[in-house]
């Protein structure tokens, strides 16, 4: 392992000094590569600080002393920012300007490692730090917060503000003494953000809330962040906004609410090495009340059903039966956040579900997204026809879906322990299924002691699960352990009524050639449909013939088996469970009870826990694009045209716009590079005086300091042009027809990228991104293990990148083997069936730019020189997760045929992510080191995440994001798991091998990562949603109510209600509201107007003509398919009248238009 | 008839064969059809298609003409058009006749001494945009007329301005609002020629105290020095709204005001109401206030009359009646309770069955038949401008009745209204709005229907404006206006709570006509 990491970083040191000399040419705003190589955690966070404090990293003290604190205290311990934090603000490294600001680079610190040092909230988040007067004159601390907090992430935003209230403490200032209206105010904004802004993570009762905002020992104070007011409490003195500020609300609710415990758990820690941080004391009592709302929750219907989309189907109203029936365990490619189904139930979800889908779970977790697994349960359908059946492949699915009138089981959901344990839940009630009974099995075989070929044999045909009927009655009755699962119906779900109704169907039954055939005459099916029912819910396969169902011989012994019935002895057998079903005293037995009686075997409960669920975000794998995809971060201000066009602003003669400008002594003549375009000879800076109003050579103004370091200005845009086609040597047929740039730059200095980078984009057809990187963004997927065939990659080059052992040990000779992947390994989403780019079409566009960029432009020898796609294989890549600010090294080997990016679950906690349904962008790392710059971000607040500001070229499993620890490595779960599972008691009572334990014994975490559920290929199922190419709302809809109508699991009418109430009314009304309080714009210059001009025409260019910016047809679109809606599900009266009011409102004000609408009534004809 | 055709072509029209039979057999059932036809500016050459075209403009006009048009002729025509149009045509003709029954019972209302003097036609079309820049343009030209009665100097039009610096007035529409960094007050003004920024200085005490509630789309007048480039101001005028003096009436009867009765709300306070309207039955209360009790002859209700459905997300749960209907029947059921020579004029609110838009038309048909068809119940639409116990000596009183849906924005966004705490004193805000003389000047404040007229302009002074809305009274006068807002008969909900106001529900304004006094009546 320590090679591969060696060996990576040689890789990665050897693509810097690639990018080093072409930086040093100073064809870039900076002239060395900008993007620190950071080894530990240490150097991450004062790295990220170093921004706004230089002096920080002066020398190597702080960082050394942050390493000295882990191995006091531990890595990653809260104590470790709490002290260093503390030393920092006493300034005990550095000096700073005031104490204050001492204190403010104190908590930066503290909080950027807190937050690992990838993310930019303790530079963007935390924002400012200000004394206010208490009322009785005491200094006291108000802490500012803003936007970018939300990338910290819950818990640590909660430690943070403890780590400011330590420091307060620790300084003597006095602690907040909020007044009644400001408690409010708290109040009264959380509920506003939540209910008029965006809806928060989680918010507090205005008990909890009061309770929170009265005894909070700092103020949590913050930046408005929308231009709306909050409601009631304004003008307050010590607030001095009345603007919504978000940054607040999200610390406030998702940090310091829903994260109380947990914070005050580790604060608990912290205090017991001997720190005296006592302002969080009455947390105590917060939880408690805290809990007692948890436990009085009356609300019926939970968020991931409350918050449903339209177009994205529920697959199971909270644990109703025939939803996803709950599976432990952990395949290749889940775990961490990440569930298998299987392949069929992806084809019989009507394509909805692929791989990579986000799936809203009611429990363990909130989210998840899906992945396949073939060693699992696939759904059982009812045809058309009647018949009932067991689907196995993905294949038959996909045939059998149009036939299908029912899903009577969806089938298994896979959960990995670790993430039920990491969410600290109550274990779920798994069904009965083979590896509980395997788990069983064994138990009996070590206690009798058996010998070694016992063993074998037993393993060997568990393993290949190809024993029969008579081989597990066999086994069970040898061991006395239940009835293998394979063999068993869903007892558990049918009613006493419905029972005693089949057992009655029974009673007129006949058995043919071993098949058991039930009377089914089409004149009687009316009064056969309870047993019926019964017969499908309970799983047991059946065709219809004529007049009868048949079961076949297969399942007629197995429900014989059940039922300890014979051929012979059958209808006796009935007759005599009928007459004890139907005694008084057995009113309160079930099916399962019954069975059980009559049954020579234990009779376990297939089905378990059923866990709700509905679609969440589709998955994704496309190139990421600026609005307008420019490939050039170029100004060419109002001269590009409608399509921002640099060719069309080079026939326009000039550009307009904002250029830092500099002067070449050589040729005695002003340019906008940093190196002369025409003498290549170093220029020196021009910069503009604002107060003297004049250009001043070497920016510094000999009266008033420092200048502006750019200006407006008209350059010759044709000139530099030429000049950049000239340098790359482009003839003219070579030079792209439109390449796009930019209106304006918005960083600080107006820095820009030179033309010829853009040019050669285009030839490429690349986009850039406002950092100057080319990206990819594709949904996470963890991966484990792979197999090669399952990515493309020949056995040999796998080889050569030290894949040499198969997770057996065995040499790697072919294709089909398994191999467990490196932490920075990762591959590449290619998935034929996309619409959008492939990801390995990408990136050889990619590799060839920038060898064209090395060769044309820096003048450097190619470095890629890929023939084929395939050659991206061994290459490193740089993966960055939205509002991080470091990148992780990766390396590429090979393609999957989904549209996830597929790596190790180290990698995705690297970028402090799981697999719920987040993407993750990644870049080719030398494009990252060539083309990237600090210059480029934008000035404003959160201009800094998403931006690959350090990178991290060695994953630590102890300083990623601390959820891996749960990840569980083991092949088999312990037996006591089901066990306590059965009695619902809760997982933490589970021991378990995984991350967190190898850390403490000090193993390697990063091999012998085990799974639990093998899979044949993962690439198998849906890998394109079918939520993405149906082409309209109107279709997603109609698509939706057809497969949730067909879901036994789903109540098709609330599925209804919801889209209409949550989606459709929302919009209308929203829309219709506006239509008269709207704003209006110029069709010629896009001017917006707040109301048209009196004049009647655009003020701006004169003559636009102003149009609407919300149309009546925006108004009625959803209303005809509402209306149909609530008609042909027949909601409530409420609803019906709620949608006739708006009908009658719209039409009052537009007339009745009923040629459009006849057009809509097609929507669900 | 011959003649027709003869007449035709003697106008010069030529008509073709299909046509001629069609205008013969028209103009034997019905005499007014020649000129109708007339009127549509025929082509030259008359075809069938043409009238076909344009026969629904010809049933609509024939039956305005004749209100008494026998069904025989009406589906003659209507036999004429295409199905589809049928349709459109027939509820044309229901809602003539509706309007037609209404203005029936308004002159039988005259015997109560009961006038809608401010009726409002709602017309439904396509909107353009153009109805918006013509709805803001009618607006100014109305306000623009009385602000020039204030004797302007050197009145100019911003079009005709040079860049020379001279003294004048201006009278626009304001577009833009800001402060500089020297906190002096810069607005952009508009007029029909063009715009002009204009700047308050901070420092001119009284006149940036005027201005710092001027709000947008308000037209005012400005007085003072500039150029085409930039005016200063000197002084600044309202349209404003006042009477000279306080009217009372020669009837010595009483008038009482209600709104936001909210019925179908859990909450909705059926106890206090009942024990409201027996008071008026003169069933309860001392000998005195049973003498005035005899004495009332006028219950307003300001809208809101029922809580309705879907006003807001999650409403279901706090309704105990859900069907609207049932609402609306319940409703009824109380009014009857009142004794029928009481006159009651109602109109809607937001949380009627009706358009939020303003302004709100009156409620479907369906939704209160029953109460339409109690003898002392008139509809009426919001807003709406009510005249009250007219005689041959005495004018009446006009009473301009608003439900108020605009007033949060006011409260909310304007600063001496917040900070003074309006959400309590609603007066307040119907004051500020007096001042410009629009119930809701500016664009988004309200949602409104922007037709040529300007609905939501107060454009004769009333003598009582009448608002509710807040769930809070308050009584007060503004330039001899007397300014009512309504109290409601629901508690304060949660989401009032969070806005800050603050419910007093159950209290009653009884304005006595002969003595103009106006006192607080509470049933809570």
């Amino acid at each position: 392992m320590e090679q591969y990491f060696e060996k990576l970083l040689e890789n990665v040191k050897k693509e810097y000094t690639i990018a080093e000399p072409a930086r040093a040419k100073g064809y870039d705003p900076v002239s060395k590569v900008e993007v620190p190589l950071a080894i530990s955690l240490a150097e991450k966070a004062i790295g990220l600080i170093s921004t706004i404090y230089p002096q920080l990293n002066q020398d190597r003290g702080v960082i050394d002393r942050i390493l000295e604190l882990e191995k006091e205290y531990g890595q990653l311990d809260t104590a470790v920012s709490f002290k260093i934090a503390e030393e920092v603000a006493t300034q005990k490294f550095c000096k700073f300007e005031s104490q204050l600001q001492a204190i403010d680079a104190g908590i930066r610190v503290g909080f950027a490692y807190i937050t690992l040092g990838v993310v930019s909230s303790p530079i963007e988040g935390f924002t400012e730090l200000k004394i206010r007067k208490t009322r009785d004159g005491k200094d006291y601390f108000a802490a500012y917060f803003s936007g970018p907090i939300r990338s910290a992430g819950t818990t640590a935003s909660c430690i943070v503000l403890m780590l400011i209230d330590y420091l307060r403490e620790y300084f003597g200032y006095a602690k907040y003494d909020p007044d009644e209206k400001e408690v409010k105010r708290y109040i009264t904004e959380n509920y506003d953000y939540h209910e008029r802004v965006t809806n928060l993570q989680y918010i507090g009762t205005k008990e909890e809330i009061e309770f929170l905002a009265s005894h909070i020992p700092i103020q949590i104070d913050g930046e408005p962040t929308e231009d709306r007011e909050v409601s009631n409490y304004k003008d307050l003195p010590r607030i001095p906004t009345n603007l919504i500020r978000g940054g607040m609300a999200l610390i406030f609710s998702e940090g310091l609410s829903q994260k109380a415990q947990k914070g005050l758990r580790l604060l608990r820690g912290v205090q017991q090495k001997g720190f005296k941080a006592t302002g969080w004391d009455f947390l105590d009592d917060y939880i408690i009340l805290h809990k007692k709302r948890e436990k009085g929750t009356t609300d019926t219907s939970p968020t991931y059903i409350k918050d449903l989309v339209a177009g994205r189907p529920v697959f199971g109203h909270p644990s109703m039966s025939g939803g996803f029936r709950f599976r432990y365990g952990r395949s290749r490619v889940s775990g961490f956040s990440a569930t298998s189904i299987h392949p069929a139930t992806m084809a019989i979800s009507n394509n909805f579900l692929s791989s990579g889908t986000q799936l809203k779970v009611e429990r363990p977790t909130k989210g998840c997204i899906i992945t396949s697994c073939d060693a699992l349960e696939g759904p059982i359908v009812r045809l058309k026809d009647g018949s009932v059946k067991k689907i196995k492949s993905f294949e038959e699915a996909k045939k059998i879906y149009k036939d299908t009138e029912q899903i009577i089981y969806l089938g298994d959901i896979l959960f990995s322990l670790g993430d039920v344990m990491n969410r600290n839940y109550e274990l779920i009630k798994p069904g009965y299924v083979e590896e509980w009974w395997f788990l069983q099995l064994n138990k009996k075989i070590n206690e009798l002691n058996e010998n070694r070929e016992v063993k074998i044999e037993i393993k060997e045909v568990y393993d290949k699960y190809n024993f029969d009927l008579e081989k597990a009655k066999e086994i069970s009755i040898k061991y006395c352990i239940p009835l293998h699962p394979k063999y068993l119906f869903f007892w558990t779900q049918i009613t006493k009524e419905q029972f005693i109704d089949l057992l009655k169907w029974f009673k007129i039954s006949t058995i043919r050639d071993g098949k058991l055939i039930l009377p089914y005459e089409t004149l009687n099916r009316k009064n056969l449909n309870n047993a019926k029912t019964a017969l499908e819910i309970l799983g047991v396969e059946h065709f219809i013939s004529t007049a009868d169902a048949v079961i076949n011989e297969e399942n007629t012994k197995t429900l014989f088996a059940n039922l300890n019935f014979s051929e012979e002895n059958f209808k006796e057998k009935v007759i005599e469970i009928l007459d004890f079903t139907e005694k008084e005293e057995n009113n309160k037995s079930t099916p399962l009870i019954f069975v059980n009686k009559f049954s020579e075997f234990i009779i376990k409960d297939l089905a378990g826990n059923f866990i709700g669920a509905r679609m969440g975000r589709p998955e994704k794998a496309k190139a990421r694009k600026l609005v307008g995809s420019p490939s050039v971060l170029f100004p060419i201000g109002d001269q590009g045209g409608r399509f921002r066009s640099v060719n069309e602003a080079v026939n326009a003669r000039f550009i307009k716009a904002d250029f830092p400008t500099y002067y070449c002594q050589n040729c005695k003549n002003e340019t906008i590079y940093r190196i002369c375009e025409s003498c290549s000879k170093e220029t020196t800076p021009i910069g503009f005086c604002q107060i003297c109003n004049k250009k001043i050579i070497n920016a510094i103004c000999n009266e008033h300091g420092k200048c502006l370091p750019y200006f407006t200005k008209e350059i010759e845009s044709k000139y530099y042009f030429d000049k950049a086609i000239e340098h790359i040597h482009l003839t003219k047929d070579e030079i792209p027809k439109l390449i796009k740039g930019v209106k304006g730059t918005s960083n600080q200095e107006h820095a820009f990228e030179n033309p010829a980078k853009g040019i050669l984009r285009s030839k490429h057809s690349l986009c850039v991104n406002k950092d100057g990187t080319i990206r990819y963004d594709a949904t996470e997927i963890p991966v484990t293990h792979f197999k090669p065939k399952e990515i493309g990659a020949d056995v040999g080059k796998l080889k050569e990148l030290g894949y040499e052992k198969d997770i057996s040990g065995n040499d790697l000779i072919n294709d089909d083997q398994i191999l467990e992947l490196f932490p920075h390994d990762i591959i590449l989403p290619a998935c034929p069936e996309s619409p959008d780019e492939k990801a390995d079409e990408f990136f050889f566009n990619v590799a060839n730019f920038i060898d064209d960029l090395l060769e044309r432009f820096y003048k450097l020898p190619r470095y890629y020189n890929l023939k084929s796609k395939k050659d991206l294989i061994g290459q490193l890549a740089t993966c960055m997760a939205p509002h991080n600010c470091a990148g992780v090294v990766s390396r590429i080997i090979g393609f999957s045929k989904t549209q996830g990016l597929m790596a190790s679950p180290f990698m995705h906690a690297a970028v402090r992510r799981d697999c719920d349904g987040d993407e993750i962008a990644v870049m080719l790392l030398l494009d990252v080191l060539l083309n990237f710059s600090r210059k480029f971000l934008p000035s404003h607040r959160g201009g800094t995440q998403d931006a690959p500001l350090v990178l991290n070229a060695r994953i630590r499993a102890g300083e990623v994001d601390d959820q891996i620890l749960d990840l569980e490595l083991v092949e088999n779960y312990p037996l006591e798991l089901y066990e306590l599972a059965e009695q619902g008691k809760h997982s933490s009572e589970i021991k378990i091998e995984n991350i967190k334990k190898r850390l403490r014994e000090g193993k390697d975490p990063f091999i012998n990562i085990n799974f639990t559920h093998g899979t044949t290929d993962f690439n198998e199922g849906v890998v394109n949603s079918s939520y993405k190419s149906l082409p309209s709302m109107k279709e997603k809809v109609d698509k939706q109510m057809e497969i949730v109508t067909k879901l036994r699991s789903v109540n098709a009418e609330d599925v209804a209600r919801l889209i209409i109430e949550r989606h459709f009314i929302r919009d209308i009304k929203g829309n219709f509201n506006k239509f008269t309080q709207q704003q209006f714009r110029c069709v010629g210059c896009n001017e917006k107007y707040r109301r048209p001009p009196l004049s009647g025409k655009c003020n701006k260019c004169k003559d636009g003509r102003i149009i609407f910016t919300i149309s009546e047809g925006s108004i009625i679109k959803y209303l005809i398919p509402a209306l149909e809606l609530s008609e042909k599900y027949n909601l409530s009266t409420y609803i019906k009248q709620s949608l006739d009011l708006i009908k009658e409102a719209i039409e009052s004000m537009f007339g009745k238009e009923t040629e459009k609408q006849q057009e809509l009534k097609k929507w669900f004809g | 008839m011959k003649e027709t055709i003869k007449s035709l072509m003697l106008q010069g029209y030529l008509t073709e064969p299909s046509a001629a039979e069609l205008i013969k057999e028209a103009s034997i059932k019905n005499e007014d059809f020649y000129h109708i036809f007339l009127s549509l500016n025929p082509p030259k050459c008359i075809t069938k298609e043409f009238i076909l075209q344009n026969i629904q403009k010809i049933v609509t006009q024939l039956i305005k003409k004749n209100p008494e048009i026998s069904e025989e002729t009406i589906s003659f025509f209507n036999n004429l058009i295409p199905k589809k149009e049928n349709e459109e045509i027939n509820d044309n003709i229901q809602q003539i006749k509706e309007d037609q029954e209404r203005v029936k019972k308004l002159d039988e209302f005259k015997k109560r001494k009961v006038e809608i003097t401010q009726s409002i036609e709602i017309k439904n079309r396509k909107l353009t945009v153009e109805d918006f820049t013509k709805y803001f343009r009618g607006r100014y030209d109305y306000l623009k007329r009385i602000l020039q009665e204030k004797n302007l100097e050197n009145l100019s039009s911003i079009g005709k301005l040079s860049g020379q610096r001279k003294n004048f007035s201006i009278i626009g529409m304001i577009s833009n609002k800001r402060l500089t960094k020297n906190k002096n007050l810069i607005l952009e003004i508009e007029d029909l020629s063009g715009k002009l920024n204009v700047l308050i200085n901070a420092n001119k005490k009284e006149l940036f105290e005027k201005a710092k509630d001027l709000v947008l789309d308000e037209v005012i007048a400005l007085t003072g020095v500039g150029d085409s480039e930039i005016f200063f101001v000197n002084d600044i005028f309202f349209p404003d709204t006042f009477i000279t003096e306080k009217k009372t009436s020669p009837d010595d009867e009483y008038v009482l005001f209600t709104a936001d009765w909210h019925v179908g709300h859990k909450t909705f306070m059926e106890e206090n109401i009942v024990k409201f309207i027996s008071w008026i039955n003169g069933e309860i209360g001392t000998e005195s206030q049973k003498e005035i009790a005899k004495k009332v002859k006028y219950l307003f209700i300001a809208g809101d009359l029922v809580e309705g459905v879907g006003v807001y997300p999650s409403q279901e749960q706090e309704l105990a009646i859900k069907d609207l209907y049932q609402q609306y029947k319940k409703f009824a059921e109380i009014l009857r309770k009142i004794r029928k020579d009481v006159t009651i004029i109602l109109c809607a609110g937001n949380h009627d069955a009706v358009r939020l838009v303003e302004p709100q038309p009156i409620i479907e048909k369906k939704f209160i038949q029953e109460i339409i068809d109690m003898e002392n119940v008139f509809f009426t639409t919001n807003p709406s401008v009510v005249n009250l116990g007219k005689t041959k000596n005495f004018a009446g009183f006009n009473i301009l009745m608003y439900h108020g849906f605009s007033y949060p924005h006011y409260m909310d966004n304007v600063d001496s209204l917040r900070l003074a705490n309006a959400k309590l004193k609603p007066d307040m805000i119907m004051h500020f709005l007096l001042k410009k003389r629009h119930l809701a000047p500016t664009h988004a404040s309200t949602t409104y229907f922007p037709s040529e007229k300007d609905f939501l302009l107060i454009e004769n002074p009333p003598d009582i404006f009448l608002s509710a809305h807040t769930h809070h009274t308050a009584i007060s006068t503004y330039n001899n206006i007397l300014t009512i807002s309504c109290a409601s008969w629901i508690p304060e909900t949660t989401y009032q709570e969070k806005l800050g106001l603050v419910a007093d529900p159950c209290k009653v304004p009884i304005f006595h006509m002969k003595t103009g006094k106006i006192a607080m009546l509470d049933f809570n």
